[in-house]
């Protein structure tokens, strides 16, 4: 075989810009921070997709990998993401079975995938991100929450509520001790006049 | 007849009295935090009102923090109200402040302005500037307002930043110089330059790569098999010859690669090799579309 011939252009970049795209998924669990659900719960967990504001809009395409037997992705499989903007949530429902035990676990694994906004040539990069987290089965009292309450909080509005309640009580009070001296002065006039 | 009066007038007194007591002691209850009631004995009572030390009565939960990423910042805002047993205005607004702590990490450190005032107690509303680096994980946030008596009052309450993945190529696309079949260890005119735009740590292992063969854009029979490519991350400078193998539509691990998160140090390069050019015809040769290589981070 003549090997005279070069293969020109088998790799030629057509045209390279090196633009910057940048697609970010926040996750609200990962392997150190695991959700904890009880038996028999559903739950809607939701992944922000979020775009920096010097970006183009971008397309995203997201799968579940694992965990089809207790997830499914309920927001769809395209999404498509302004400048700026993270108003794209993708939403995952996650039941778990009514029999599971405390102390099970399981694992739910997805992947988000976008192809970044620039140029032409013969090797395309996509970016993926494959984003797993554990669910533990745990009793009610000890299931995720998203908000941490603040006990300080808490003590307030209970305090809240006794200054509320002796408020109340002494109106009623004074309201019933009223209508006793009205009642008694208007029968102590009925008396004198008889 | 008189002794009915005389009943009705007693009833009435007692009535009068009960009323009276009602009153005050609504109002003791009011401000028993203010004065100490003595006990009722027959001897000289000296009420003397102090400098209350103030409290924080309440702090705003704050919901999951999710971070934008590179370039901007993110505004946390949340309040909390302090009390002070002598009066509202007994606070001092400019020593309110808010801190967002995680042992190992920059604190975060928030500015609070004056709200509203209900009472004894004044709300405030602090907003604390965090990076889209920061540590995903549990933060303390902690509140303090001092008196006119500088006497602190602290307090705080946990929250979450969520894990932020979020990476940028560039150039998003590989590039070879011209080869002829039978060249080999050619390295890619340009590497990949990976940026962490998030909070997450990618240690060696977690960068991904999937490849696909090269098909001939005038015959796609012909093809560059992925496994004539190997890829390198920064722990390893010899691509050609020990970097990793690619495969056909398979996920391989970057044991060589990591990922930091930070203002600097924030980005990794991926090499690429193409070790043999096969026997095949001169044509362009592409991996696009639903064949683009995938950079991944898990």
């Amino acid at each position: 075989m003549d090997h005279s011939y070069k293969l020109i252009g088998i790799f030629l970049l057509i045209i390279n810009i090196n633009t910057i795209s940048a697609l970010g998924v926040n996750s609200p669990y990962w392997n150190e921070n695991p959700l904890k659900m009880y038996s028999g719960q559903i739950i809607e967990v939701t992944f922000p997709l979020v775009n920096s504001v010097n970006e183009k809009t971008t397309e995203a395409s997201v799968s579940l990998v694992e965990g089809k037997e207790i997830a499914e992705i309920t927001s769809g499989e395209k999404y498509t993401v302004q400048p700026g903007s993270a108003d794209k949530n993708i939403i995952l429902k996650i039941s778990i079975p009514a029999d599971s035990k405390i102390g099970d676990s399981y694992k739910v694994k997805f992947s988000v995938k976008y192809t970044p906004e620039g140029g032409e040539g013969n090797v395309k990069l996509d970016v993926g991100y494959n984003i797993e987290f554990p669910i533990e089965i745990v009793d009610q009292a000890n299931a995720s929450s998203l908000i941490t309450l603040n006990t300080g909080n808490v003590g307030n509005e209970t305090q809240e509520q006794n200054y509320t309640i002796i408020i109340i009580i002494v109106a009623i009070l004074l309201i019933l001790l009223l209508a006793i001296i009205i009642l008694m002065i208007k029968k102590y006039k009925q008396n004198k006049s008889n | 007849m008189g002794k009915k009066k005389r009943g009705i007038k007693t009833a009435i007194a007692i009535i009068t009295i009960i009323i009276c007591l009602s009153i005050a002691a609504f109002f003791l209850f009011q401000q028993k935090d203010e004065v100490n009631l003595s006990p009722s004995q027959p001897i000289g009572v000296q009420v003397q009102i102090g400098n209350s030390a103030p409290t924080i009565t309440n702090v705003q939960a704050i919901p999951n923090v999710n971070l934008n990423p590179s370039p901007s910042t993110t505004n946390i805002i949340f309040t909390f109200t302090a009390r002070d047993s002598n009066g509202a205005s007994d606070l001092v607004d400019s020593t309110a402040s808010a801190q967002f702590i995680n042992t190992g990490e920059p604190t975060r450190t928030g500015t609070c302005i004056f709200l509203s005032t209900a009472g004894k107690e004044k709300t405030y509303r602090c907003t604390v500037v965090m990076n889209y680096f920061d540590k995903s994980g549990s933060w303390t946030a902690g509140v303090s307002v001092a008196d006119t008596q500088v006497a602190i009052a602290t307090s705080s309450t946990i929250f979450t930043v969520n894990l932020l993945r979020d990476i940028s190529l560039s150039p998003p696309l590989i590039t070879f110089p011209s080869v002829s079949p039978g060249n080999s260890n050619v390295l890619s005119t340009q590497n990949t330059l990976i940026t962490n735009n998030g909070n997450f740590e990618a240690p060696p292992g977690t960068i991904s790569a999937t490849a696909y063969d090269l098909t001939g854009e005038t015959n796609p029979l012909e093809k560059i098999p992925a496994a004539n490519f190997k890829i390198a991350g920064s722990l390893q400078s010899n691509t050609c010859g020990l970097g990793e193998a690619l495969i056909h539509s398979s996920t391989i691990v970057l044991t060589t690669s990591k990922l930091s998160r930070g203002q600097t140090g924030n980005t990794e390069t991926i090499k690429y090799c193409l070790t043999s050019v096969p026997e095949i015809s001169s044509q362009f040769y592409s991996a696009i579309g639903g064949n683009s290589w995938i950079i991944a981070i898990n």
